[in-house]
């Protein structure tokens, strides 16, 4: 009945806030590099790219590979299941995650947000408007030069969810809407690092791209996830990716 | 100038469905319509589906197939398009809502009566049999009440035995503190079943009064065709239309006096229904007697709320897996706290929401003329930045071809549901659910639309053309679409140079005036002095340029 389950949730929470706190916090990092011929970025051919973003080159960020490392860049990695921030990341999370219209793109072009505890914040640094369509938050923006907007963020998604710009077309981006805070996207060299995780307790790592979906990146990672329990730092190395993931 | 429908293919699909549903209705019981899902569970007694402590306790321990589950608790929630029904909880009418629901005319009489009877009797035996479980009730409170006693004594010593670290004091006070807990969980055993036996006469009672209420049908007389017996725009005409109809499910409304993210009042829902949506399918139901109106209004509401709440449960069991990964049961008061409340929060903070101007900010120049240049100047400028989809002269063809935009409902298509929910079924071997789900047809399924971007010169706009209502499509945008909302206007010279209320008046008074502009060389816009860029837009079909480009545009002092 429902207070034996009661009784058992307040067990397992004692548990969890004992283990978070004796705990050392642990990391998972990592590295992604594409397997094959590096694609070339494709540029963006809307006239008015060239018209508002004089002097500049604005390419399609769907797979950005970088030709020197082979490094594959935003490709998020987060934490599927439920799981309670340690101290440490609760410590290191800012309370607003901030998202700039830079150049005519989203920069970052892929983040994480902790629902109910950071809010985003819609930022144009450009001399044109921007607008943010984010329907999971339901709102649309009209961002005027120099201006910015924050949205309070609640609930969550276990796939990434989209924010373009209807004025330009071209920008596309991602957010990571999850009740904890442990998202990282990997770098120009794919390189990621997740910190502050608890050990002890069971994660879901799930690894996802925009062009890919969920990366199955090794063939044991079922659907993209690593299932891992942490006893301490974790290193995956440098993981090569198929460019057979990326052909959708 | 186009037409989103012709009339004969309406008539001619009304002809196709009237029939099958006045054949329905002379049929009750057993060809009676289910709500689309996946909802195959027509049992009208809910409490045999989620309610009863006994139940409740078999769902805890058996593992019950994730769609089975949400089937169940919808129809527990919501009833069935011939017997809707809804928890107290929701706020909704449920007189309103029966007026609206079941065949074309209502169930016959005979029918209704039966029903009526039932619930009446079964009030009575629960009434009759409440005494039993207040009796335990109490008696296991006073049972529990010396054991509750001796814990609240050996609570401050097991304090001060944590305080002064003592381990051997500590586990003795702690088993005998054991020893009491059978007699206060038996308690608050007992008073769970008794808050579970209340509740359920209170639904009873809820649910006799609605039947007050004479059932009309009139959802599926008037409304069901396009919308769908669920709500989900997946009515047999909907494929015919453009734009599509509305699907109520997701509870996101375009056309409404409240901010972005939040719903629409009662009075905007109204409105629809009265006045129609120019330049759509949607026609006007205002002919209809006042309380039948209002009976759709709710109904409407009722249908969005469903579709919440089934959107709800299928990410708490699904998530975005689509089969399911969560076995999972719960009752009535999971299905309340969890499910249900956020989304009536929702709908009730709507009148909260309305976007309201600052009184007396409606202030244009003595200077029609500067007024509407300035205007103009915004419309095509890189702040308000209009024209990048309605257009330099606001024709809704400011957006290239090969850069087709979709709203939300469309987007919602590339994840296309009922064909992963068939690829899950053939993976796990079950043919015959796969058949079942591919002779559905689904909003989501119906081809993807392209949404266009307004022609603002056409003088005819889908939520009113009073100034306020534009001011709201400034403040707002539309919602679940790609048309952004400016949010809150900005102060006067603020720094980040948003746009202001004056502005903002100027833009509705712009594009009010816009259909008008249709005389070469009259325009601040196309004469020359454009904002956007040096000389004019190319001339409008049946227009010659004739006027000078000396016009009175220039603001005094340039």
């Amino acid at each position: 009945m429902t207070h034996h389950k009661m009784y058992a949730a307040t067990l397992a929470l004692l548990t969890a806030l004992c283990a978070s706190r004796s705990a050392n916090a642990a990391e998972i990092k990592g590295k992604f590099v594409f397997d094959g011929p590096v694609p070339e970025a494709t540029a963006v051919t809307d006239p008015k790219a060239a018209s508002e973003f004089p002097g500049q080159t604005i390419n399609y960020e769907n797979l950005v590979v970088d030709p020197t490392s082979k490094g594959i860049a935003n490709i998020a990695v987060y934490i599927r299941n439920d799981v309670a921030a340690t101290p440490e990341a609760t410590a290191a999370a800012a309370p607003k995650v901030t998202i700039d219209n830079k150049s005519g793109r989203f920069d970052p072009h892929i983040v994480g947000v902790w629902s109910g505890k950071q809010s985003l914040v819609f930022k144009n640094s450009d001399p044109v408007s921007h607008n943010s369509n984010f329907a999971f938050a339901g709102v649309n923006p009209l961002l005027t030069p120099n201006s910015e907007q924050e949205i309070p963020i609640s609930g969550a998604k276990t796939l990434p969810q989209e924010l373009s710009c209807s004025i330009h077309p071209w920008m596309k981006s991602y957010i990571v809407v999850r009740e904890n805070p442990y998202t990282a996207v990997t770098g120009k060299d794919g390189s990621f690092s997740m910190k502050d995780l608890p050990t002890g307790v069971e994660l879901e790592v799930q690894f996802w791209h925009e062009k890919s979906g969920y990366l199955v990146a090794k063939p044991e990672w079922e659907k993209g996830r690593l299932v891992v329990t942490l006893t301490g730092d974790m290193d995956l190395g440098e993981v090569k990716v198929s460019p057979d993931l990326f052909n959708k | 100038m186009r037409h989103s429908y012709q009339p004969w293919i309406v008539c001619v699909a009304l002809l196709g469905v009237a029939a099958p549903l006045v054949v329905g209705c002379s049929k009750p019981g057993n060809s009676s319509p289910s709500f689309r899902l996946n909802t195959q569970n027509e049992d009208p007694d809910r409490y045999k589906l989620i309610g009863t402590p006994e139940q409740l306790q078999v769902k805890e321990t058996v593992n019950i197939p994730g769609r089975q589950y949400i089937a169940d608790a919808l129809v527990a929630m919501f009833g069935t398009p011939d017997r809707p029904y809804v928890f107290r909880e929701t706020a909704l009418d449920l007189k309103k809502i029966r007026m609206a629901s079941g065949p074309v005319g209502g169930l016959p009489p005979e029918v209704q009566k039966q029903e009526l009877e039932a619930l009446v009797k079964r009030y009575g035996t629960l009434k009759e049999g409440i005494v039993k479980f207040e009796d335990a009730a109490k008696k296991s409170a006073a049972e529990a009440k010396p054991a509750e006693d001796a814990v609240k004594g050996l609570e401050p010593k097991l304090a001060a035995a944590k305080t002064a670290k003592n381990t051997a004091e500590i586990a003795a006070l702690e088993k005998e503190i054991a020893t009491h807990k059978p007699l206060i969980d038996a308690k608050a055993s007992a008073a769970a079943d008794l808050a579970l036996r209340t509740n359920e006469i209170a639904d009873l009672d809820f649910e006799i009064k609605s039947y007050s209420v004479a059932q009309k049908g009139l959802y599926r007389q008037h409304c069901a065709h396009c919308h769908g017996t669920t709500g989900g725009g997946d009515g047999p005409t909907a494929l015919f239309l453009n734009p599509y109809p509305r699907d109520y499910r997701q509870g996101k409304f375009k056309f409404k006096s409240t901010e972005r993210d939040a719903k629409p009042t009662t009075a905007d829902l109204r409105r629809i229904l009265v006045d129609g949506i120019n330049d759509t399918a949607m026609p006007t139901v205002g002919l209809l007697p006042p309380d039948e109106i209002d009976a759709l209004v709710e109904y409407v509401k009722y249908l969005s709320i469903r579709g919440q709440a089934e959107q709800a449960l299928r990410d708490k069991i699904f998530g975005d897996e689509k089969v399911p990964n969560v076995e999972q049961g719960g009752g009535r008061a999971m299905l309340v706290a969890d499910i249900l409340q956020p989304i009536v929060d929702g709908w009730n903070e709507a009148e909260g929401k309305i976007i309201v101007p600052t009184a007396n900010s409606y202030k244009p120049d003595a200077d029609r003329t500067k007024w509407l240049a300035e205007g103009a100047a915004l419309f095509a400028g890189d702040r308000a930045k209009c024209y990048s989809c309605h257009g330099t002269t606001g024709l809704g063809d400011g957006r290239k071809a090969s850069e087709p935009l979709y709203d939300d409902w469309n987007k919602d298509k590339k994840f296309a549901q009922t064909k992963l929910l068939i690829a899950a079924a053939l993976e796990k071997g079950n043919t015959a659910d796969a058949t079942r789900l591919t002779n559905i047809m689904h909003s989501w399924d119906l081809p993807e639309q392209q949404q266009k971007p307004r022609n603002l010169r056409l003088n005819r706009f889908r939520f009113g053309r009073a100034p306020l209502d534009l001011y709201r499509r400034v403040y707002a945008g539309i919602n679940g679409t790609e048309m952004p909302g400016a949010g809150k206007p900005g102060a006067e010279g603020n720094a980040e140079k948003k746009l202001t209320e004056r502005e903002y008046w100027q833009l509705v008074d712009y594009v009010l005036a816009l259909p008008y502009f249709n005389e070469y060389g009259k325009l601040p816009l196309l004469d020359g002095s454009s904002p956007h860029g040096p000389g004019s837009p190319p001339p409008l079909p049946g227009h010659a340029k004739t006027a000078p480009a000396t016009t009175t545009t220039a603001a005094p002092g340039e």
